[in-house]
């Protein structure tokens, strides 16, 4: 299915036409590229410059102070709580999308009547702002009159506080949010599965092969791009949460659920040190791309070509 | 069939973007000329206000000004709770509006961005209370104040006579009060009701308490905190308080997973004592439950001999940009707001005094009390603490509620952002 | 598949269904009852309480909102997309180091984190002066969404097998041609992931639109929602009224590019 490099051709007036406005082809990505040059790449140029000084947000003055802000980063107790977080937020929130998205997928794949209609109320959520979807999901939780508490509290046991233990509060977050984005990870499985060419599964039946068989020898090595797609999305969605985790707990208590994003917020706006802020927000860059650099790699590595 | 819905959909996008170019014309962008009587110039104007009512009053008074002005066009903006950050931003990009609301940082954070005022018509009245909050050292007048905040804690008059308690005037009478509801009302009640999962509520707390216990003696730790020769052990008092509270069952048990609406909503249902919430609340509840009467009392004192408080500060005030390209407008739009009728059109039924001593107001029945004796001290992390502490005494206290962090670790990690807070300013 | 496996996928796919429908429901019952009642939200208020949504629709001046939403999610998402695609092209068919290092590049504009760029993003904007101008907005939702739209059609390009190309070449198409008659049509399923995906992600943006769009005449749903948070008052019930009208019309869309979405795909031209 895929090529690297060059294709093999056989007709050579092809290739030479081809080849002929060979690079002019590349001229196709400049606008896209002027693009994020002004708008991402300068910005972010200017951010980690701010992270080298102690600028609080707003005054035009500031004085450089090097590498002070990280070797700040490197003794805070706060930043090691909120990049375990931060970690637990996008890991986990990807694993159980992908599982529990490619689950689906297999569900809906079968063909039953009604399928179409469970595929749009399992993607629906996405649709809904994730600010909302927080509020809906707090309405669920809390310890005064949720949702949640009223059921227990009708079927006689006693109401529980999830967002009280502070390990617990992280785990809502994350189901939170696993709740309204495993429909990404479903549609694109969905989306590979339906391009698995049905003579290879047919041929795998004929050979005699079970469906967990099929499964694991056929369908999934197949559907490998979609795997690599949906988790290196997921993983970059994943370390960005903000606003479930600010409509469930606001980061608290102190910071014990907040993640790199919400704690930039706060200092930068709140406590008024930008410059720390910007030393975060690289470190949250350098993140996210040791997560999703290692995760496609590892997972393109794994796909296979038909 | 795809290359004409394709082309249907770019030709559908191509006038939408031509729509999206065309329309908003000059929103946000400034005309140059601000002499000419005829040229309609439009001003821009953020105010902090967010609750639906406050926001109506300030549209009714701009569309009265806009009446009385008709070269001046206002487009007024209310980012609710992006307020400050929206103008942080604003402000490192040089990028303010005409007109704006300082919300207690006059002096301290906004002022070297500020035009000079002092020649205005109302710069002589304004009342003595405000009149340091609004000056720069030298004397200039640098903000419009239209209001003075007057707040103090909530209380549920109705529970506390259903209970034989007055209404208390010590920190100890206070304790007792909220421990005979606790113990009397077998749980159905919450003597004091804070939602901490909304850091701000905490910081309320501290704010308020700091006055009795640093401020409002006669012996006090005011200048040691301006100068910075503060002794922090005096710190822990406050956060022991609130650690008292937490520990005798005083306050909910999911004080930090409870969120500020939590409260609202259970003292509309009469489920609560008292509150640190201030003058906000009152609308809110009445909302809710217009059968229930909240009303605010003075902050009780700490030190035996010293007298309740209500904590004060700037409440809504008006400040001009310096480099505004429409001064005269921008003026004019300010100087509205100084009239008496406008000052209380935009008080309204909140329990605030008026920030210029020519209009006056009627308070109604909010306040347990009318004794005009009672002193209302400033905003204590506004006048005392550096530009930044609101976050940190909130965070802190979050903290410590969740057992974290001890009354002592609180005062030292409170102490190190002071330190370097006030070495940034 | 078998009578009995039939049965236990039928129940999955109910319980799934449920299970997903609870918080809609629930924002339902939020959005009838009148503020201030104190049962459990299990139990809608039969009497609807539809002043929350007339009052939400003023208070949050949702009309004008929509329209600036509408427009600006439509035409980003058209020329992200174009764009995107384009972009993705050369960099799926011609392999050089200079293309792989520029694609990973792009591909690390999608680990940016917006806050960090936010503040010099702002000044550079005012620069520009495309403050509170909805084309500026567009511009920065196209360019914020781009890598990810790269990352899917470059993705989706590696499946489409150079055969294509080549043959549409030996008919005489020009680039243009070949890639938008020839190869789009074959990229649906990707482009109709794109549109949904990234649509709903402007939709519902709010760290953009509020820090860019703040004049009250441009702002989007989102922002204008906020009206309903402040401080001291919650008007939860009309944020919930507010939030499935802001809702639908994305709903709507989905509706109408499910089929793309997942079926019709690249058929005989190119497999088998």
């Amino acid at each position: 299915m895929s090529t690297n490099g060059y294709a093999v051709n056989r007709t050579a007036p092809t290739v030479r036409r081809l080849g002929r406005r060979g690079w002019r082809i590349n001229l196709l990505y400049l606008p896209a590229l002027a693009l994020l040059l002004t708008f991402i790449a300068y910005p972010f140029v200017r951010g980690v410059m701010y992270s080298l000084t102690d600028w609080n947000g707003f005054s035009p003055s500031y004085h450089w102070v090097g590498l002070g802000q990280y070797q700040r980063m490197l003794s805070d107790a706060r930043v090691r709580t909120v990049l375990l977080n931060t970690l637990v937020y996008a890991v986990a929130s990807t694993l159980l999308q992908n599982a529990i998205g490619l689950g689906y997928a297999l569900l809906l794949d079968k063909g039953i009547r009604g399928s179409a209609v469970v595929r749009t109320i399992v993607y629906l959520p996405i649709i809904i702002s994730n600010l909302i979807m927080g509020y809906i999901w707090y309405f669920i939780v809390r310890n005064n009159g949720g949702a949640l508490n009223d059921v227990l509290i009708a079927f006689g046991r006693d109401p529980v506080n999830l967002l009280a233990d502070r390990h617990l509060a992280v785990l809502v977050i994350v189901a939170a949010n696993t709740f309204q984005y495993v429909g990404v990870a479903m549609v694109l499985y969905l989306s590979g599965l339906q391009s698995i060419p049905r003579s290879c599964l047919e041929a795998a039946e004929i050979d005699g092969a079970s469906p967990r068989q099929r499964f694991w020898r056929v369908t999934l090595p197949l559907l490998m791009p979609s795997v690599t797609v949906s988790m290196t999305v997921n993983v970059i969605g994943g370390l960005n949460i903000f606003a479930v985790i600010i409509a469930l707990t606001g980061g608290g208590p102190g910071y014990a659920t907040s993640s790199l994003g919400t704690i930039m917020y706060q200092l930068y706006f709140g406590e008024q040190n930008a410059g720390y802020a910007a030393g975060l927000g690289v470190l949250m860059f350098l993140l996210a791309a040791l997560l999703g650099l290692t995760t496609l790699g590892a997972l393109r590595r794994r796909e296979v070509d038909l | 069939m795809l290359r004409t819905r394709r082309a249907a959909v770019m030709l559908v996008g191509l006038s939408l973007a031509l729509s999206a170019c065309g329309s908003t014309d000059d929103a946000g962008s400034s005309d140059s000329t601000t002499n000419s009587s005829t040229d309609p110039v439009t001003i821009t104007v953020f105010s902090i206000a967010s609750e639906e009512a406050a926001v109506q009053r300030y549209k009714d008074v701009i569309a009265d000004f806009e009446t009385v002005n008709p070269t001046v066009r206002v487009e007024a903006t209310f980012p609710g709770e992006q307020y400050e950050a929206l103008l942080k931003t604003k402000m490192a990009a040089n990028d303010l509006p005409d007109v704006f609301q300082t919300h207690g940082w006059t002096r301290d954070r906004y002022q070297p961005y500020l035009l000079g005022l002092s020649d205005a018509p109302w710069a002589k009245d304004i009342a003595p209370a405000m009149v340091a909050n609004v000056t720069s050292d030298d004397g200039t007048v640098l903000a419009l104040p239209i209001s003075q905040r007057k707040a103090g804690i909530n209380v549920n008059v109705k529970i506390l006579s259903q209970y034989g308690i007055d209404v208390p005037t010590t920190w100890d009478e206070f304790l007792t009060a909220a421990r005979t509801i606790r113990d009397k009302s077998g749980g159905s009640i919450t003597p004091v009701h804070i939602g901490g999962a909304d850091s701000w509520t905490i910081g309320a707390f501290y704010n308020w308490l700091a006055i009795p216990a640093l401020i409002s003696p006669t012996d006090n730790q005011a200048s040691a905190l301006l100068d910075g020769s503060f002794d922090w052990s005096k710190w822990d008092f406050v956060s022991k308080q609130l650690a008292l509270l937490q520990s005798e069952q005083l306050i909910n048990d999911d004080v930090l997973t409870a969120k500020y609406s939590d409260s609202a909503q259970l003292i509309a249902q009469s489920k609560v004592a008292f509150a640190f919430y201030g003058g906000g609340v009152i609308s809110e509840v009445k909302r809710l439950n217009p059968d229930v009467d909240l009303q605010m009392m003075p902050i009780p004192s700490v030190e035996p001999g010293d007298a309740p408080t209500w904590s004060g500060g700037e409440g809504d005030t008006l400040a001009i940009w310096k480099d505004t390209k429409h001064a005269e407008a921008a003026r004019a739009f300010v100087d509205f707001f100084a009239e008496p009728k406008n000052v209380k059109a935009i008080i309204g039924d909140a329990p605030d005094e008026p920030g210029l001593i020519t209009a006056t107001v009627d308070v109604g029945d909010v306040l347990t009390t009318d004794d005009p004796d009672i002193r209302v001290m400033p905003a204590f992390d506004r006048q005392y603490f550096p530009n930044g502490m609101w976050d940190v005494m909130c965070i802190n206290g979050q903290e410590l509620l969740s057992g974290s962090l001890t009354a002592a670790q609180v005062s030292a990690a409170t102490k190190s952002e002071y330190e370097r807070l006030r070495l940034a300013s | 598949m078998s009578g009995s496996r039939r049965i236990v996928v039928r129940i999955s796919l109910a319980a799934v269904a449920i299970a997903h429908l609870v918080p809609f429901y629930l924002l339902l019952s939020l959005a009838t009852r009148s503020p201030g009642s104190t049962g459990t939200i299990w139990v809608p208020q039969f009497a609807v309480h539809w002043a929350n949504v007339t009052e939400a629709w003023t208070a949050a001046r949702l009309g004008p909102s929509l329209v600036n939403t509408l427009v600006i999610t439509v035409v980003a998402v058209v020329v992200s997309a174009v764009l995107g695609l384009c972009a993705a092209y050369p960099l799926a068919r011609r392999v050089t180091r200079v293309n792989s290092t520029i694609m990973s590049a792009i591909i690390a504009g999608m680990m940016v984190p917006n806050l960090t760029i936010l503040v010099p993003l702002y000044g550079f904007m005012v620069q520009i002066h495309g403050v509170n101008h909805r084309w500026a907005v567009i511009l920065l939702h196209i360019t914020f969404n781009l890598p990810l739209i790269v990352f899917l059609y470059t993705g989706a390009l590696r499946g489409v097998p150079r055969e294509l190309d080549e043959a549409a070449a030996i008919d005489g198409a020009g680039l243009f041609r070949t890639l938008f008659q020839v190869i789009a049509p074959v990229l649906k399923p990707t482009t109709a992931a794109v549109v949904v995906i990234v649509g709903v992600a402007i939709w519902n943006d709010f760290n953009f639109s509020v820090f860019f769009l703040q004049a009250p005449d441009v702002r989007t749903v989102t922002v204008s929602m906020q009206a309903f948070f402040s401080q001291y008052n919650v008007y939860v019930e009309r944020a919930a009224a507010g939030s499935i009208v802001s809702s639908l019309p994305m709903v709507v869309l989905f509706l109408a590019l499910q089929k793309y979405f997942v079926k019709g795909l690249a058929s005989g031209a190119v497999k088998g």
